[in-house]
């Protein structure tokens, strides 16, 4: 090629990648959210004399471009094929993958006043509602992706022996469930963040066998007709491949009731309605929800677990309910524990601290 | 408004393009001159109102200064250059005075509070630079306050230079070439400045980030940051320059070379020619020849080159840690034209090393919060720290960033280009490029929106100067 059409095919390539793309951001309507990254997307903000004196406006139209920018996900992708697969760089915004499809967030470093936080939260709780008759207590933490996958990906992780010795010396009078020999990589999902129902049951028998409520009945597992893409698939902009989400399904579990306390209705162990959202895998207990009541009228005990618990809990929640006649499922991220007098008595109850690493080494969360 | 960002690429620039080449030949500056107003607006638009007054104040100087004569003129002159400087002085320096003054003499001086307008630095220079040449004779006063506002303002080279010499480019605001070569070769430029910025100094500048985030550092560490951020300030700046001389070309403008790949210098001195040339030689040719550069004795040659690097790093920033960058720079010279010199000669690996040494540590100078945090990072390059030799977090890293560092490192080399150049030395291999060449642009057009696409806003280093 001469130097000449080398110089005319330069410029004319460049120019219509330019004015096509610059055409297309001014002509495009503004979506409102990403349903890949499961967040709201910035909306054109308002033109007046004073956003634009203050700067306002144009800060507001830095995120704007950014956010509506046309092929957004498929210039992620890009990116990401540059860093990860041309540059080699370990992680792209944090998110790594082990090449078996397996993705996860580093978790690092370990913070230790998190923890404690964390501890001092739960004990403030024990002296405040626990010091009753027949309650016992008990702690448990769910060790996050990273503890299975970093060491074979090189990766950086926290000192997950650390963190539980931590947590224990600062839970006198809980009894500790180690359940991480109870768990393996597949055991969760490879886009997502959580476990995977289906695989936690040796984890809810070594629970309920060490608060003394053994666990009876088989499962059925129901796969749900769409395919599953975990929070990761998004946040990663790399190619992944959706996986099957199941939940396990019984007499008992159908025979179960759920009571909302935030809604005050009573609805289904797993919300189908959520199951087919932007994240199916609020489909158990209806994902974030402050405080819920599971009732097994087919329960062969009078037995009561009160379960302090994260997003891990709402999937693990309902294989504890043949041991209980009655679980009350709390998340003191979204109620304080100030309030909870005013919804549950805690006499002659097991109580579950159970918290993922995830949520431990962030606690500020926690209310 | 930063050139690696959508709202520049995608947005503003396509706009003014099409301003610029609908505007007929006689409106071309104004067109460049009002595009030139909207980009500086857009981040602050408070801060035009002193460039408006700059520019004035350049205006009516140039025009004085020109048709004084004898003292009178000399007068003009000094009139415009402390106009010029004290408004730097205000903006810049005047609360880094009081803070001292306070320390020093424990009185409670109240501070200005003056935001510092973006790219002062650059025109306050620009526009010393033209009434020094105008009272010099080396240009005539502008009559046209479009044309000279357009010199001042132009945005290309507005806010993070080069520092463009009014002499140089008083001639291209009259008349101009505009050519599909011209064209070509400034897309050529800015995109490989989008890449270097984009692809290469932002990733660098996470691996900086993640040291100074760190509460796991070593020896490593250390390393691994002071060589990374000598790399990230280069690809940074240097892809910045490109950029604005590219877009200079888009224009119609021939802007000065600001970096010729410095690090491979085999001493200080010659550093110097090749980073930041246009800074350098605005501070030969406005304050080293004019206190009487070397035609003096010994001792005042030395004087002259301390107020010079005084300068240089006080120009960098109002703070301490870049008076002391300037001054370990104007010692090694000094230690250079002394004895030095002469020792560097015919050692080329011994000489390289030292200019890597002298100027990774002057970075660390560079970017440290405060004194003591630069002679803490110091002394840890050196093992004084008591830190381990590496830590997990050190070697994570630089597991992660070895390639870009590799990458990086022979981008700042002159390696790639000569293997260009011994490729397309003969006529089958320059077809070969010419082939290859334009799908490059569009991959790395393409690589850079993805990056800022999915990354955060990340201004270059040199806005804040």
């Amino acid at each position: 090629m001469t130097d000449k059409r080398k110089n005319i095919l330069s410029v004319s390539l460049v120019a219509a990648v330019l004015f096509s793309l610059a055409l297309w951001c001014w002509v495009k309507p503004a979506d409102p959210v990403s349903l890949s990254e499961r967040r709201a997307l910035a909306a054109m903000p308002e033109l007046s004399a004073e956003t634009v004196w203050s700067g306002k406006f144009m800060e507001g139209f830095e995120k704007y471009a950014a956010d509506q920018f046309p092929l957004r996900d498929g210039f992620r992708a890009l990116k990401v094929f540059c860093a990860d697969r041309l540059l080699g760089q370990k992680d792209v915004n944090g998110i790594y993958g082990n090449g078996e499809g397996y993705l996860s967030k580093l978790e690092y470093p370990l913070n230790e006043d998190s923890l404690r936080s964390a501890a001092g939260k739960f004990r403030k709780i024990q002296e405040r509602y626990l010091r009753g008759d027949g309650v016992r207590v008990y702690l448990s933490v769910v060790p996050d992706k990273n503890y299975f996958m970093a060491g074979e990906c090189g990766a950086l992780a926290m000192d997950y022996a650390r963190l539980v010795d931590c947590l224990r010396e600062n839970t006198e009078g809980m009894e500790y469930i180690d359940i991480f020999p109870c768990l393996s990589l597949e055991d969760y999902y490879k886009t997502d963040t959580h476990w995977r129902q289906e695989k936690i049951l040796p984890v809810a028998e070594k629970l309920a066998e060490s608060m003394g409520a053994p666990l009876s009945g088989s499962y059925e597992t129901v796969t749900l007709p769409t395919p599953f893409y975990g929070v990761y698939a998004g946040q990663s902009a790399r190619r992944v491949s959706p996986e099957p989400l199941s939940y396990l399904l019984n007499d008992t579990l159908e025979g179960c009731t759920v009571y909302d306390y935030e809604s005050g209705e009573k609805v289904g162990v797993y919300d189908m309605d959520k199951a087919a959202g932007a994240d199916a895998y609020e489909l158990f207990l209806s994902g974030s929800r402050a405080l819920m009541k599971i009732q097994n009228p087919a329960a062969e005990t009078e037995r009561r677990l009160i379960l302090f618990r994260d997003s891990f809990g709402s999937s693990l929640a309902p294989l504890l309910a043949s041991g209980y006649a009655e679980i009350d499922v709390v998340d003191i991220r979204y109620i304080s524990s100030a309030l909870l007098e005013n919804f549950l008595t805690f006499e002659n109850c097991d109580v579950l601290f159970l918290y993922s690493t995830l949520v431990l080494n962030h606690s500020v969360t926690l209310k | 408004m930063v050139f690696s960002s959508l709202p520049f690429l995608y947005y503003f620039l396509p706009a003014a393009l099409l301003l610029y080449a609908l505007a007929p030949r006689g409106r071309k500056n104004a067109a460049l001159l009002l595009a030139s107003l909207v980009f500086y607006g857009w981040g602050e638009p408070k801060f035009l109102i002193w460039m408006v007054l700059a520019i004035l104040q350049g205006y009516v100087s140039g025009l004085l200064i020109e048709r004084a004569e004898g003292t009178r003129r000399r007068a003009y002159l000094a009139v415009s250059v402390t106009l010029s400087m004290g408004m730097l002085f205000c903006c810049k320096y005047a609360d880094f005075f009081i803070g001292n003054v306070n320390a020093i003499t424990g009185a409670s001086l109240p501070l200005t509070g003056i935001a510092l307008p973006v790219g002062i630095s650059f025109y306050t220079f620009q526009i010393v630079s033209y009434a020094v040449d105008v009272y010099r004779g080396e240009a005539p006063a502008q009559r046209s306050l479009v044309d000279l506002a357009a010199y001042i303002a132009m945005f290309p080279q507005l806010i993070a230079g080069p520092i463009v010499r009014y002499a140089d480019i008083a001639p291209q605001l009259q008349e101009r070439e505009h050519s599909w070569e011209k064209c070509a070769a400034g897309v050529r430029r800015f995109i490989w400045g989008l890449g270097k910025k984009a692809l290469i100094a932002n990733s660098l500048g996470e691996l900086c980030a993640a040291f100074k985030a760190s509460g796991d550092r070593s020896l490593l560490f250390f390393w691994l940051y002071a060589v990374g951020y000598a790399l990230h300030i280069y690809f940074d700046f240097s892809g910045y320059s490109d950029m604005a001389i590219g877009l200079g070309k888009l224009f119609g403008f021939e802007f000065r070379e600001n970096f010729r790949y410095p690090y491979v210098s085999g001493s200080i001195t010659e550093f110097w020619r090749r980073w930041h040339i246009s800074l350098g030689s605005w501070f030969r040719d406005y304050v080293y020849i004019p206190l009487g550069g070397n035609r003096v004795s010994k001792p005042r040659w030395f004087f002259n080159i301390l107020v010079v690097w005084l300068c240089t790093g006080f120009w960098h920033g109002a703070a301490w840690n870049f008076v002391v960058w300037g001054l370990f720079f104007g010692l090694l010279l000094m230690a250079e034209k002394l004895w030095l010199g002469k020792h560097l000669k015919g050692h080329s690996v011994l000489s390289h090393l030292y200019v890597l040494l002298a100027v990774v540590i002057s970075f660390v100078i560079f970017d440290a919060a405060s004194l003591s945090e630069a002679g803490h990072s110091i002394a840890a390059l050196f093992g004084l720290g008591g830190y381990p030799l590496f830590s997990a977090e050190a070697v994570y890293y630089l597991k992660s960033y070895a390639l870009l560092l590799l990458a990086a490192a022979v981008g700042a080399t002159p390696a790639m280009a000569r293997l260009c150049g011994r490729i397309g030395g003969n006529e089958r291999g320059r077809r070969a490029l010419n082939a290859l060449e334009p799908a490059a642009e569009l991959l790395l057009l393409l690589a850079a929106t993805g990056y800022m696409v999915d990354g955060s806003f990340n201004p270059f280093l040199y806005f804040r100067f």
